[in-house]
């Protein structure tokens, strides 16, 4: 591990950061930082996505440059080993584990380097989108819900899923749900709530989801009944 | 390109070609969806291609307004004519002209009255995205998605969160992960 890193780290996948630059929360990842006492991590693939490709054109070019203050100012920091070997390997074995007619390629660089600085440094992964997050957790769930969509038997094979397991160990995710609702129960939120709590809570779970976080309906239920 | 695909996408075409002549939309948009199963898994650009056109036809179609524009017959006609020359190609196994004659109608209707143009451009545009949430809903990532369609993640997320793609629950617990991420914070 660098020695230039805490030991406590968050590294964020692209998707999270997207929901959370479209929610116009950006913000709270400065204001979370305080309160972590760690390193937020982006990996220059990631910044590659938030930042340089939106900046190309129009759409999303006002994100792109918001994120960019934030990587400035050193809330976001670009890990800055290089750990592109580890994650071709890793790649190569998570686009094996899954088998219908041929091999179902699931995943791609970007998002397994991301899984793999979070495994190297000993960090917790924020992710929102849904393959990688059910690969790591629910191997099974992700089985059924390929062959549900393929219509046909799906076939892990245990040999390449065990080499995904050696060399990803027991890594914790999180959503940006989660650290909105973190933000929010820390009063972090303060100044948008004062009579409408319970409609902030409601509407910043919302709002991520309907902006890419992979989080159920159901699971919103349960949050706001925490 | 496999015998399967050929096979496949032939047939794809065929029906296509009929749908077009009847002005049926509907199979059009089945036939998308048919194509978007083998995508999942070969995820081959000509299959996704198919998947994006036969998608785009249906939509283009289904907008009766697009008739009343300056440049609706010409620009049947590219896509009609184009189609044809393309099934012929994939029929004597000259792969790169079928991939060609299908990259030139983007770049015929890109002639076309600018009304017309902008609508039918803005058609195919969305129907990348829409048919790239179809794939991240049968299990591929948003980043593998997005290289396939050479679409941006960013419009990805936004089109998937809208949809009910979400709605599968799995993995751990919500509150347990709710547990987890307030320990970091204390």
């Amino acid at each position: 591990m660098p020695k230039a890193y805490s030991n406590k780290n968050l590294v964020f996948d692209t998707s999270s950061i997207i929901s959370i630059s479209m929610n116009s929360l950006l913000n709270i990842l400065g204001l979370l930082k305080k309160k972590f006492r760690g390193e937020f991590l982006i990996s220059k693939k990631v910044k590659e996505e938030l930042v340089n490709r939106p900046m190309k054109g129009k759409k999303f070019k006002l994100e792109a440059l918001q994120i960019l203050k934030e990587i400035n100012s050193d809330v976001l920091k670009i890990y800055g080993g290089n750990l592109r070997n580890k994650s071709l390997e890793v790649l190569k074995v998570a686009n094996r584990v899954f088998r219908a007619d041929d091999y179902i390629k699931i995943l791609d660089l970007a998002e397994v380097e991301s899984l793999v600085i979070a495994n190297e440094l000993n960090g917790t992964y924020v992710v929102d989108e849904r393959t990688m997050r059910m690969l790591v957790e629910d191997v099974r769930g992700l089985k059924r819900l390929l062959e549900k969509k393929l219509k046909r038997r799906v076939l892990v094979n245990e040999n390449n899923l065990k080499l995904f397991r050696e060399k990803i160990k027991d890594i914790k995710i999180i959503r940006s749900v989660e650290l909105g609702y973190v933000a929010y129960s820390l009063g972090l939120l303060k100044e948008l709530d004062g009579r409408y709590k319970k409609e902030l809570l409601d509407g910043l779970l919302w709002g991520l989801k309907l902006r890419g976080c992979a989080i159920s309906s159901e699971e919103i239920r349960k949050i706001e009944a925490l | 390109m496999e015998e399967s695909s050929r096979k496949n996408i032939l047939r794809i075409l065929e029906q296509g070609l009929e749908a077009i002549r009847k002005d049926d939309v509907k199979t059009l948009k089945d036939l998308s969806n048919q194509t978007i199963h083998s995508a999942s898994i070969f995820q081959d650009s000509d299959n996704i291609g198919v998947a994006v056109l036969m998608f785009s036809l249906s939509k283009i179609l289904g907008r009766t307004d697009y008739r009343e524009l300056r440049g609706w017959k010409e620009c049947f006609k590219i896509m009609e004519g184009r189609i044809k020359k393309a099934e012929l190609a994939l029929k004597q196994h000259k792969f790169s002209l079928f991939r060609d004659e299908l990259k030139t109608i983007l770049t015929e209707i890109g002639h076309l009255d600018p009304k017309l143009r902008k609508n039918i451009q803005e058609v195919f545009s969305m129907s990348k995205i829409s048919k790239g949430s179809r794939l991240y809903e049968h299990g591929i990532s948003i980043g593998r998605t997005a290289k396939l369609l050479g679409v941006s993640k960013w419009d990805l997320m936004q089109y998937a969160g809208k949809t009910g793609i979400h709605e599968v629950v799995s993995g751990i617990n919500v509150g347990e992960r709710i547990k987890y991420a307030k320990s970091l914070f204390k």
